[in-house]
């Protein structure tokens, strides 16, 4: 598991359960920290969940999961 | 000693591992999606990673392809009703199964969808040398039923589909999906429909249809699916644009423990082969199988000579405790084919679990009760 730094939150919305269960083996398969929260009602009506990930693995963590259509919010706030 | 040869009805016994996995969901609870507490996120994890095992199953790296369903049934007529059928023809092979025909006989009713028939041998495999003169062009659709239910025919899918070039193919893998290999992408399979009960061991209620191409078909059922909630309109992604509701989570986890069990034959193929060759040698029987054992799976049939086919399967079952299913098996065109409509037959369908002490039990309760009427 790589260490968590305080360096804010990025928030990857997908487009289905499938999808995000598919992103989720791939970053937890490369030792990224990450939580599955619900999606952030500030950001979409959506009733699913998301996966909320250290912003400063953004870049590595989207080069990781390649085709995978993904929404990427940066937050100010945990949510 | 296991005496159950109705595994084309449904498996029995099922792996440990079935009933395992079922009583882990049902310690645990949980729906698919929607939110994202832990019992949540577990089952999301069991239905994709069932969702991958089956992907592997059928030989496609697109596992979102994989659509659940509750049974084949459901996922031919996902297929068949969702598609457009400009040319108003189909083809099909002539092992077919109701799950097919009655479909076709809908479209057939109420769209002038007109159905011919695949040039075969007499066992119904498709003859590959006559089919090459076929005009697949003129053709919406192929489906062929990759294993018979009735004489356990294996159709060679792969220059089937190779002959039929750009026309769509749907396979009914309902008897060879967990008991044959199946190469979806190496095939270029455009459809492909299953059972989750049959060969590949786990629970009813459960199947899937692949689809290679999402646009080749619309939905059959329109409804929630965690995805895109704030629009009235059906997601376009896979698998949501086939999966609305809540699926068998349940079915599901049972899946998983199936395709999960790594199960292999007890028995020997050699054996089998030389059981089938045993029956054809009875003078009290006819032997349904196929023509050349290359092409034959762990399913077969005998029509009684003399007799009448439910009285064959009341003997078996009263007189030796071996369970099989007697009739039309649902597919009077394969009955039709093989010259045993209506009267049927007896057919005997085999599991991993049977091993060459059961096959032998079987060959001595079919002699004893031929040499009974010899």
């Amino acid at each position: 598991m790589r260490e968590e730094a305080n360096t804010g939150f990025t928030i990857l919305i997908f487009s289905n359960i499938h999808q995000v269960m598919h992103a989720e083996k791939i970053i937890a398969d490369k030792g990224y920290p990450y939580r599955i929260v619900p999606v952030p009602s500030s950001l979409s009506s959506e009733c699913g969940l998301c996966i909320r990930i250290e912003s400063s693995y953004l870049d590595s963590i989207l080069s990781d999961l390649q085709n995978i259509k993904v929404e990427i919010h940066t937050l100010n706030n945990e949510p | 000693m296991n005496l159950y040869f109705d595994n084309s009805s449904t498996s029995f016994p099922k792996p440990e591992g079935v009933s395992q996995s079922i009583n882990e969901y049902f310690s645990h609870g949980g729906t698919y999606g929607r939110a994202a507490y832990n019992r949540v996120i577990e089952v999301s994890r069991k239905v994709e990673s069932t969702r991958s095992l089956l992907a592997n199953l059928i030989g496609t790296s697109l596992a979102p392809n994989v659509v659940f369903t509750s049974n084949a049934t459901h996922a031919i007529n996902l297929f068949i009703r969702g598609m457009r059928y400009p040319k108003r023809r189909v083809i099909i092979s002539p092992l077919e199964h109701n799950a097919v025909c009655r479909p076709l006989q809908y479209l057939f009713q109420t769209a002038g969808v007109g159905v011919d028939t695949f040039p075969h041998h007499p066992d119904g495999r498709i003859d590959i040398q006559k089919a090459a003169k076929v005009n697949f062009a003129s053709y919406d659709l192929g489906i062929i039923n990759h294993v018979s239910n009735v004489n356990g025919v294996i159709q060679p899918i792969k220059e089937i589909k190779r002959l039929m070039g750009n026309t769509p193919l749907l396979v009914d893998a309902s008897q060879s999906a967990g008991r044959v290999e199946i190469r979806a992408d190496e095939w270029k399979l455009d459809a492909l429909a299953l059972t989750g009960h049959k060969g590949i061991m786990g629970p009813t209620g459960t199947g899937a249809l692949f689809i290679r191409n999402p646009d080749m078909a619309d939905p059959l059922i329109f409804g929630g699916t965690g995805s895109n909630s704030e629009s009235y309109l059906q997601p376009i992604d896979l698998p949501d644009r086939f999966e609305a509701g809540t699926p068998n989570i349940v079915g599901i986890y049972g899946l998983w423990g199936a395709l999960s069990s790594g199960r292999g034959y007890s028995f020997k193929r050699e054996h089998f082969v030389e059981l089938l060759h045993e029956i054809s040698t009875f003078s009290s029987f006819k032997l349904l199988a196929a023509d050349d054992t290359d092409f034959q799976s762990d399913v077969f049939s005998i029509k009684p000579l003399g007799m009448e086919v439910s009285e064959l399967a009341r003997i078996l079952f009263e007189k030796f405790s071996v369970e099989t299913r007697s009739g039309l098996h649902c597919a009077p065109l394969a009955h039709r084919t093989l010259g045993t409509f209506t009267t049927g037959a007896v057919r005997f369908s085999l599991s991993k679990f049977h091993t060459d002490n059961d096959l032998d039990y079987l060959h001595s309760c079919l002699k004893k009760i031929d040499e009974g009427r010899s």
